[in-house]
């Protein structure tokens, strides 16, 4: 009977994570160890030195906490109890692990939380570090990322952004210190603006690129014999970082009109000729190399091409051929000239390819001008924040003066000028000893850079009372939820006249960050790691084998398809069931054609309407989220299953037994995977997650590890997408899911809460936050579920407020 | 052209993107670099320890073999050893208890634990290399050093990925390639900055901590252990900065290898260096990571990626596949074997005799992705080899595959007797 509530009641937590009542959970942890333990591990004999015949059921405790998880390491791992004792039913065993679970996890969260503060102090991950600089010193971060070195931020609940996953290391420490070093040499930039440099280059000044023509241009028949261009032979870049113009005058020769066939030279006369300017760093080699551009020229009069861009010091602009004829130059020589002129041919050594100028198509590059660097502003904003008053002979007063305004930034707003005396005394101390006033400046402000104020999120609290935050702290953490950055000076100074922590006021704030650029931050990062999008890509698939895949880019599209969404519906504040199922999305032309769906051939996105038949509407018909839940080779439902309990439902499942062995694949079409499954199904302890799991796996399968819809394995093998849930609730197919869902809102809507409510306060829920969230559920069911209301909603919650 | 050659650092930005890795290893606690007294016991035969991993384990029918102790047939696969058979053991049907299948289960070869299980307790995920490196390599230039692409097997007593040194050049460089005398000053002049911020740091994180609710004092202590374990390491690295590195000659390419570059060609070449930083007493400790993902390997009779070879499913045909490329590992291992056995360690004996060299991984049958029955082979080290030992699971009772590393602690006269989660010891089979 007991065993029997127990059951129930696991059963009710898997489905609601709601905590068991604490006094259900102990008596059950009793029975079990009386039953089973406590003969050997108690009053007469005390086994391995435990005994559980003390235990005051206070697991908050540590040793009674330690003890309880040797207990369930042992149940886990099958070595207790041992084997020539009475075994522990499946069942039962199932029960008690999960009551053993559930009771250490809530143990943990208390001793952890003391009832009330929950945040667990935060550091700024990788990503967060980066745009913190970004804002802080208004440093154009292309081609600049202090972080390189840093090693990866790992995830709870599925976030980087959580405080107990953010470990400190000494090797991540020394990394800050190299980092600090390297960001203020670029950001502290006293003197006078540097001189502007003007270079021009033509013909064979030009260095790369392809032939020198004595008219005065650079020449080349095919893309591979036109090398990079660059404006100078020997050049160190750019001379500081600051924008540059680079002009190009360049044109084809017989683009159109030429003696060979095109089979021969791989390109497309029909598109115009293009150049493409890169950035790069001839020094650090292709890692430093992107495609800044592609710039159409004509046939014919020479056109003059000008770009403005951004380098950092030491960086140049390089100029290519982006589509020309293709090959190397031998191959074609050897290939295709001599199908048209055999007789002139047969000695290669005597006929250079410059024979063949005026029979093929031809690049001209005439000239390269570069001019910079190019400032809309000088002393650098960055710079005179923080230094805008210093005198020719800067003082001592001066350094303090300016590295408190610096404190006050770094450290949001929360200067404890006792504390900031050391790092001024850092700096004053090196002006002492050198008279250099911006190397004891920078001095200072690497420390500060590595300090924990600057570093992590700090909210004091010396007596563990729960508290509201102060107005620094909340737009603190506002700012690191919707821009993964500091607080820009509006909030700021919100902040300080006190003003910030009204509702009305945040939800205006909040309406100002998401329209705010910064704003991708969010609507990369909690996407990315609520859908698990940052996965995609991870398991590719084969090349072989799915050519259009790559050809077309469409891993990029898939990603996109699901962003848009989310943006779309964050922008228009549309219900958050359209993420389950909606009557339309966003496609290119390619990611169209992969689905099988009408829209214009385009590589530009385009929001088109779906059709119930077309099966895409919502995340689960999202190719990005059918490819991620594959291995690159063939689905996997039980992953599929896994990720929409897990992301949709919130409904996770146990992991799985340790000890049971995993489905073995067998492709060679003797049996299907739902034959497999059915298998696996049999084992006692493998169905009581599997019941939930397969159905939805097994449903989606008419979507391949790519997304591609289908509705047969093999000719002679159709797919069978029905399921049935443990509730007896039956569907067919995705289209089913998607009525699963949508005829229980609520969940979702909570599931979509917990994640975002996780992501904005860095922490793991307790449950003390589930008046919040049960609040923010009920009050946008009866609003219509506007995306942006839950936001607001959880910007202005309880929990979100204090700490 | 000579790709070891150390380029111009005409800029210490470019220094320190490229040598993060080398300034931040964990360096040595005292300063002769070869001559050290050894502080171990008598006992320890073994001084040093090489772990060779790839990522997606050995296709376990032509690897494990049939019949048990000494005069067991070697599979096709486990083949490319024969030659070694004396000096070395194989293993069946060990593992980690509890960790579990799925990709995170390579990363646990070396220490028992997927992340997700330490609960919180990131300690528990300390890798066998690390704590070997903690007795044996602290008086090393690199008291242990990590190689190659595969996914992290690694880990920090702080259960944090070691970093791995990617590339052939820049492992020869880290190893032996000295900066220039600028490069050295800006390094000193950096170091004795960074000392005197750290001081701050410490300073300051101590006024902060009695202001703080107290599970956020515990997390700071995790930053004022980080300041203070990088001033430790500050003052270590001051004073390697003024002992040369040793000579050491670039390797070369296999001839009939040479037109091919990159990987895994260039597989020999890091085994090369091993060798090299063995002898040379840069480090005791080493380990090899061979990469997954799914890269087709330019072999005659491959053409599939790896990683939808590792999905065999059984189909013969990528079976066979698969076994191309895990024939290519056991070779190059092979060699490298080769290679310690011609080398002469200190005290004159082989280098193999003074080494252990552990292969294996935390993925056993990679068509289910399975941490079950991993693959597992030791050399050297001065073992008692030969032989081939099953621990099958059918009597009910299973041998954790860390009871093979408290032995292995052992020899390298560790005084241990658990790792993870062992249960005992292999003792009375290896010594």
């Amino acid at each position: 009977m007991n065993r029997h509530i127990t059951r129930l009641l696991c059963l009710f937590l898997s489905l609601v994570a709601s905590p068991l009542l604490a006094s259900e959970a102990h008596k059950s942890i009793k029975d079990f160890l009386h039953e089973h333990c406590i003969e050997c591990h108690g009053y007469g004999d005390q086994s391995g030195d435990r005994r559980f015949d003390q235990l005051q059921f206070d697991f908050t405790q540590p040793q009674e906490g330690e003890l309880l998880q040797e207990v369930l390491d042992q149940l886990n791992l099958g070595q207790m109890p041992p084997e020539d004792e009475a075994q522990p039913s499946p069942d039962e065993l199932q029960n008690i692990v999960s009551v053993l679970t559930q009771t250490l996890a809530e143990a943990r969260e208390q001793a952890r939380s003391h009832s009330t503060g929950r945040v667990v102090l935060r550091r700024l991950n990788r990503t967060e570090y980066l745009k913190t600089v970004r804002d802080l010193f208004r440093l154009n971060m292309t081609d600049f990322d202090p972080t390189v070195a840093f090693p990866a931020d790992d995830s709870v609940e599925g976030f980087d952004n959580i405080g107990e996953g953010l470990l400190t290391s000494d090797f991540l420490l020394s990394q800050y210190l190299n980092a600090a070093e390297e960001i203020v040499d670029k950001a502290i930039r006293p003197g006078p603006q540097p001189k502007i440099d003007h270079i021009i280059s033509e013909g064979d000044a030009i260095h790369g690129g392809g032939h020198s023509d004595q008219r005065g241009f650079k020449r080349a028949l095919v893309r591979d014999q036109f090398t990079r261009a660059y404006v100078k032979r020997k050049y160190a870049g750019a001379p500081a970082d600051g924008e540059y113009i680079l002009r190009i005058r360049a044109n084809t020769v017989r683009w159109k009109e030429h003696r060979f066939d095109l089979d021969g030279l791989g390109y497309d006369p029909s598109e115009p000729p293009r150049i493409r300017v890169l950035v790069t760093n001839r020094r650090l080699g292709i890692v430093s190399t992107r495609t800044f551009g592609e710039y159409e020229i004509r046939d014919g009069t020479p056109a003059d091409i000008e770009v403005r861009g951004f380098l950092q010091k030491g960086y140049e602009f390089a100029v290519e051929w982006a589509n020309g004829p293709r090959g190397s130059q031998k191959r074609i020589m050897r290939k295709v000239f001599p199908k048209y002129l055999p007789e002139d041919t047969v000695d290669l050594a005597r006929n250079p390819v410059e024979m063949y100028m005026g029979a093929a198509p031809e690049l001209r590059l005439h000239r390269l001008e570069l001019e910079g660097p190019l400032y809309d502003q000088w002393p650098l904003p960055g710079f005179a924040r923080f230094f805008s008053d210093v005198p020719e002979q800067p003082t001592e007063a001066d350094l303090r003066r300016c590295l408190t305004r610096f404190a006050a930034k770094a450290w949001r707003g929360q200067v404890d000028l006792q504390r900031l005396e050391k790092y001024i005394q850092l700096g004053t101390d090196r002006l002492e000893q050198t008279g250099d006033f911006w190397e004891s400046s920078k001095l200072a402000m690497r420390a500060i850079l590595a300090s924990p104020g600057f570093l992590y999120l700090v909210e004091p609290d010396k007596d563990r009372s729960h508290r509201a935050l102060n107005d620094f702290e909340l737009a603190t953490r506002l700012s690191y939820f919707l821009w993964s950055s500091m607080p820009d000076d509006e909030l700021l100074a919100l902040a300080a006249n006190g003003s910030l922590a009204s509702s009305e006021q945040l939800v205006q704030q909040v309406d100002r960050m998401l329209n705010d650029s910064k704003a991708n931050a969010f609507t990369e990062n909690f996407p990315g790691q609520w859908l698990g999008l940052r996965q995609l890509g991870e398991m590719p698939p084969d090349p072989a084998n799915n050519t259009s895949y790559y050809a077309d880019n469409l891993e990029s599209a898939m990603r996109q398809e699901t962003l848009r969404l989310f943006n779309h519906l964050l922008i228009e504040n549309e219900s958050v069931l359209r993420f389950v199922d909606a009557d339309y999305t966003f496609v290119n032309g390619a990611l169209a054609r992969h689905y099988g769906i009408e829209a214009v051939d385009t590589d530009e996105f385009q929001r088109v309407a779906l059709k119930p038949q077309d099966g895409r509407g919502g995340l689960l018909g999202h190719g990005s989220i059918l490819t991620l839940t594959s291995n690159g080779v063939e689905t996997q439902p039980v992953r599929r299953g896994i990720w929409v309990l897990e992301n949709l439902l919130g409904t996770p499942p146990n992991p799985p037994p340790p000890d049971v062995q995993p489905v073995e694949p067998d492709t060679r079409g003797v049996k299907t995977i739902r034959e497999l499954m059915a298998k696996h199904r049999t084992i006692q302890t493998c169905n009581e997650c599997h019941r939930k799991i397969d159905p939805i796996g097994l449903a989606m399968e008419n979507f391949d590890h790519v997304g591609r819809f289908r509705t047969r394995y093999s000719k002679l093998s159709p797919i069978d997408p029905s399921g049935e849930m443990p509730d007896g609730s039956r569907f067919n197919g995705v289209n089913g899911i998607r009525s699963y869902l949508l005829a229980r809102p609520d969940q979702f809507t909570r599931c979509l809460t917990e994640k975002l409510m996780t992501y904005a306060l860095g922490r793991r829920l307790a449950f003390v936050d589930r008046g919040d969230i049960d609040r923010i559920v009920s009050q946008s069911a009866e609003s219509g579920y506007g995306f942006r209301d839950v936001i607001k909603r959880v910007v202005t919650s309880e929990a979100f407020r204090s700490r | 052209m000579n790709r070891f050659s150390h380029c111009k650092q005409p800029d210490r930005r470019v220094f320190l993107r490229g040598f993060g890795v080398s300034l931040a290893l964990p360096m040595l606690e005292s300063l002769q670099p070869a001559a050290i007294a050894d502080e171990r016991g008598p006992t320890a035969t073994a001084k040093r320890f090489v772990c060779v991993a790839p990522d997606y384990g050995i296709y376990p029918q032509a690897f494990f073999p049939r019949e048990t102790g000494r005069n067991y047939k070697m599979p096709d696969t486990l083949k490319m050893m024969e030659r070694h058979r004396e000096d070395m053991t194989v293993f069946s049907h060990l593992d980690h208890p509890g960790v579990g299948g799925g990709h995170a289960c390579t990363r646990t070869f070396m220490n028992g634990m997927k992340a997700s299980d330490a609960g919180g307790d990131r300690s528990r995920l300390l890798s066998l290399d690390q704590l070997i490196a903690r007795n044996v390599g602290m008086n090393n230039r690199f008291p242990a050093l990590v190689t190659g692409n595969g996914a992290p097997i690694s880990y920090t007593e702080a259960g944090i990925p070691v970093p791995s040194v990617p590339t052939v050049d820049r492992f020869f460089n880290l190893l032996f390639v000295d900066e220039d005398a600028n490069t050295k000053n800006r390094q000193r002049k950096a170091l004795d900055d960074n000392a005197s911020i750290l001081d701050v740091l410490l300073e300051d994180s101590r006024s902060l901590q009695p202001q703080l609710a107290s599970q956020d004092r515990d997390k700071l202590e995790e930053y004022l252990t980080a300041v203070r374990e990088t001033e430790r390491k500050l003052v270590r690295r001051k004073d390697w900065i003024e002992i040369p590195k040793p000579n050491a000659k670039p390797p070369k390419q296999d001839e009939d290898e040479s037109e091919q570059s990159g990987y895994p060609y260039d597989m020999s070449l890091f085994f090369e260096i091993m060798v090299l930083a063995l002898q040379t007493e840069s480090t005791r400790v080493l380990t090899y990571q061979m990469p997954g993902g799914n890269r087709m390997f330019p072999f005659d009779g491959v053409t599939m990626g790896y990683h939808t070879l590792t999905h065999h499913g059984k189909d013969p045909e990528k079976a066979s596949q698969i076994q191309v490329i895990d024939r290519y590992y056991l070779t190059q291992l092979a060699g490298f074997v080769d290679r310690l056995k011609k080398t002469k360690d200190q005290e004159g004996r082989s280098m193999l005799e003074s080494t252990i060299v552990l292969f294996g991984s935390g993925m056993g049958n990679a068509s289910a992705h399975s941490s079950r029955d991993v693959p597992v082979l030791v050399a050297g080290g001065g073992l008692r080899h030969g032989n081939h030992h099953s621990f099958p699971k059918d009597a009910g009772k299973e041998t954790p595959l860390s009871d093979l590393y408290v032995t292995l602690l052992k020899q390298l006269g560790i005084e241990t007797d658990r790792f993870s989660s062992s249960s005992g010891d292999l003792d009375h089979l290896l010594s």
